[in-house]
């Protein structure tokens, strides 16, 4: 093999490194390993979306007297409710071929979408049980808004020293460089699963982590250096981030005419679609409407144009042709979650953020792995930690295929519960099981469970559902259902292997 | 068309590079390792002419890791399993006596005093960077996660933790002066 041309790193070096590693890895593991594999299956966010409403009316493109019609009927929606802190149509320019209004109450958290036809009209209401749940798993941890995001950025940023010290700790990064070897000894063959997927994965490995714990740390970090800034002037460090506002004013207001601001807004950028149209506030003197802005060519998902209650042009956020630190904010997101491009460049960044996401999942879990086997092979096993440890990555498919599963009974609201019961449960048989038979069980409940989503969201929803998102996603999902099955029955035939030539079962 | 059929050509090429880099003798290595990184360098550049510099560069750091696990995955080397310790060798993480309290401290280093630091150091970079209000805040900003990951690397490995605890509060302080004093 190849000598590296790279300057000999001292052991004592690569020692300390790999016990810093070890660890961050070890105390963050877990929810390390949470927040991937969530993160994973977020990049089809859109396509969840779709799988959730299959049937919803298909739009394909909407004129300005249309998006203004919805809005209406998301305000009288709104109104009803009692809630006028925000209404927001989304359009086919968004990542789903659907036409959608939600409203929401920035207090109480109360919110609600509905699915809309070509007219503007209300066709049903839309479901995001999965998807939201999902959502509030990877962004929150399903803790309070606050503090979640504070953890999860602090967990990002636990990842990010993971992967510079993995780097550092890693003294034949190029002489290793295709060096597969499957096979040999349990932690040898982990290593090298482990090194290689880190490796040649790290420019994912660097920008997911960064830009996560950016937008989680967002509040903290941006509040603190816009107040150093700006003398402690929150409201202007709020404007030079996230765009102009208009000051709060109670005082009834009539809601403006909307289809002027857009079809103005859409004759000075006519290479943009409407991708959002949305009002805060509304009926008062401190009313705004933002109309989000899709460009093609533009890292950013969107760019906000944000008018006030008059329908004065007031400025935008700068995401998509502001100042270079407007359009790095506004690139955070898409980076983070593979959301940029159109058509299959689209789909191919999703496709790889997908595998580069269950790499870096993969990645977690097999750290873990490398310990144990370390463990074991000086003569000090902890059998313990290694079910425990089984259960916790196992019992995560599990616990989404119960939450999706109960969703799709619209039973969306005990979501947490569901989740919850079915993590914990996935510890008990590690009471009564071995290792490599937990291991086996739990891939063949995930494999069950997923196929069961799948049987179900049919009967629900039918075979062929209007939306053709929703039968790939189908078809995707009995894939892994597959993968995980013919998994555990590769654990059987490694097995039976072994004790045929005498080798113990790890 | 020319542009994306140039780009994936020059990836597969590149990282095809690399690959005969690490197994040939080392007279041609030079070369071939060149002429690697010579070639993703033109993929970035065709994919950047395709769709846009600014979504076709990161297009290609999405697609070149993908493309460079294929190539791992082809070189795979399936061999008997066996149990106990390597004949490779392997080094270990460090053996660290296990006293409490330099657990709470390395602890506390890793959290709050990196992030204390890092924090400091980006609004330094906020208040003290020539550049516009909003660019010296994503600046900043960026740098916060960046250097609190590497002071949370940093202080759980250096077996010496005084002397990671003494750099810590002297970048704090230093920082410190640089936002709020001069």
């Amino acid at each position: 093999m190849a000598q590296t041309i790279w300057p000999k790193v001292k052991p004592s070096f690569v020692s300390a490194m790999l016990a810093g590693h070890s660890a961050l890895g070890l105390l963050f593991a877990a929810l390390i390993y949470v927040v991937c594999i969530s993160g994973t299956i977020l990049v089809l966010a859109h396509e969840i979306d779709r799988w959730e409403n299959p049937n919803a009316p298909m739009v394909e493109t909407v004129e300005a007297p249309v998006l203004a019609a919805a809005l209406q009927t998301g305000v009288a929606q709104a109104e009803a409710a009692g809630i006028t802190d925000y209404v927001n149509v989304t359009t086919p320019n968004d990542g789903t071929p659907n036409l959608s209004v939600r409203y929401a109450d920035f207090t109480t958290g109360e919110e609600k979408v509905f699915a809309l036809d070509e007219t503007g009209a209300i066709a049903g209401e839309r479901a995001d049980g999965f998807g939201h749940f999902m959502e509030h798993l990877h962004f929150y941890l399903h803790l309070p808004h606050t503090i979640g995001l504070f953890v999860v950025g602090l967990i990002g940023v636990a990842l990010l020293s993971s992967v510079w010290s993995g780097v550092l700790s890693h003294p034949r990064i190029f002489r290793d460089a295709f060096r597969f070897r499957r096979g040999g000894t349990k932690r040898l063959e982990e290593a090298d699963l482990h090194n290689r997927l880190s490796v040649w994965g790290l420019p994912f490995h660097i920008v997911v982590p960064l830009t996560g714990a950016i937008l989680g740390l967002s509040t903290l970090v941006l509040g603190i250096l816009a107040m150093a800034a700006f003398d402690g002037d929150l409201e202007r460090a709020g404007e030079v981030v996230g765009g102009p506002s208009v000051a709060a004013n109670e005082a009834a207001m009539a809601l403006p005419d909307v289809v002027p601001i857009v079809q103005t807004l859409m004759a000075e950028h006519p290479d943009a679609k409407v991708a959002r149209l949305g009002m805060r506030n509304i009926g008062t003197e401190g009313q705004s409407v933002q109309v989000d802005l899709a460009t093609p060519d533009d890292l950013t998902i969107t760019d906000r144009y944000i008018f006030d209650g008059n329908g004065t042009y007031l400025g935008s956020r700068g995401f998509s042709d502001g100042s270079l630190g407007n359009q790095v904010i506004g690139a955070l997101g898409p980076l983070h979650f593979g959301w940029w491009g159109e058509g299959v460049w689209a789909g191919l960044v999703k496709a790889s953020y997908v595998l580069l996401g269950l790499a870096l999942t993969f990645i977690t879990s097999s750290g873990v792995a490398i310990w144990i086997a370390r463990r074991k092979a000086k003569g000090k096993p902890v059998p313990g930690w290694e079910k425990a440890w089984i259960a916790a990555v196992w019992g995560q498919p599990v616990a989404y295929a119960a939450v999706a599963i109960a969703a799709l009974m619209g039973a969306a609201g005990v979501g947490l519960s569901v989740y919850l019961v079915v993590c914990a449960l996935a510890f008990v048989p590690a009471v009564f099981l071995g290792q490599p038979a937990l291991s086996r069980m739990l891939r063949l409940v995930a494999a069950g469970m997923i196929a069961g989503t799948v049987i179900l969201h049919a009967a629900v929803h039918g075979a062929v559902p209007g939306d053709p998102a929703a039968l790939w996603l189908n078809l995707l999902l009995l894939l892994t259902a597959g993968v995980l099955a013919l998994s555990a029955r590769g654990m059987v035939a490694g097995q039976a292997g072994r004790a045929a030539s005498g080798v113990p079962a790890e | 068309m020319i542009a994306t059929l140039t780009g994936i050509g020059s990836l597969l090429g590149g990282l095809g590079s690399l690959r005969l880099a690490w197994s040939r003798t080392a007279s041609r290595r030079p070369f071939l390792i060149l002429a690697g990184w010579g070639l993703l360098g033109l993929a970035m550049a065709a994919f950047a002419f395709a769709i846009g510099g600014e979504t076709g560069i990161p297009f290609m750091l999405a697609m070149m890791p993908v493309a460079a696990l294929g190539f791992v995955l082809a070189n795979r080397e399936v061999r008997p399993r066996k149990e106990g310790r390597e004949r490779d060798a392997v080094i270990d993480p460090s053996d660290r006596k296990s006293r409490w309290w330099r657990g709470v401290l390395r602890v506390i280093l890793a959290g709050p005093l990196s992030g204390a630091a890092a924090i400091l150091v980006g609004v330094a970079l906020a208040k003290q960077l020539p550049l516009s209000d909003v660019d010296a805040i994503a600046i900043g900003g960026l740098s916060v996660p960046l250097l609190w990951a590497g002071g949370m690397a940093w202080t759980l490995s250096d077996d010496r933790i005084l002397r990671a605890l003494a750099a810590l509060l002297f970048v704090a302080g230093l920082s410190y002066a640089a936002a709020f004093v001069v």
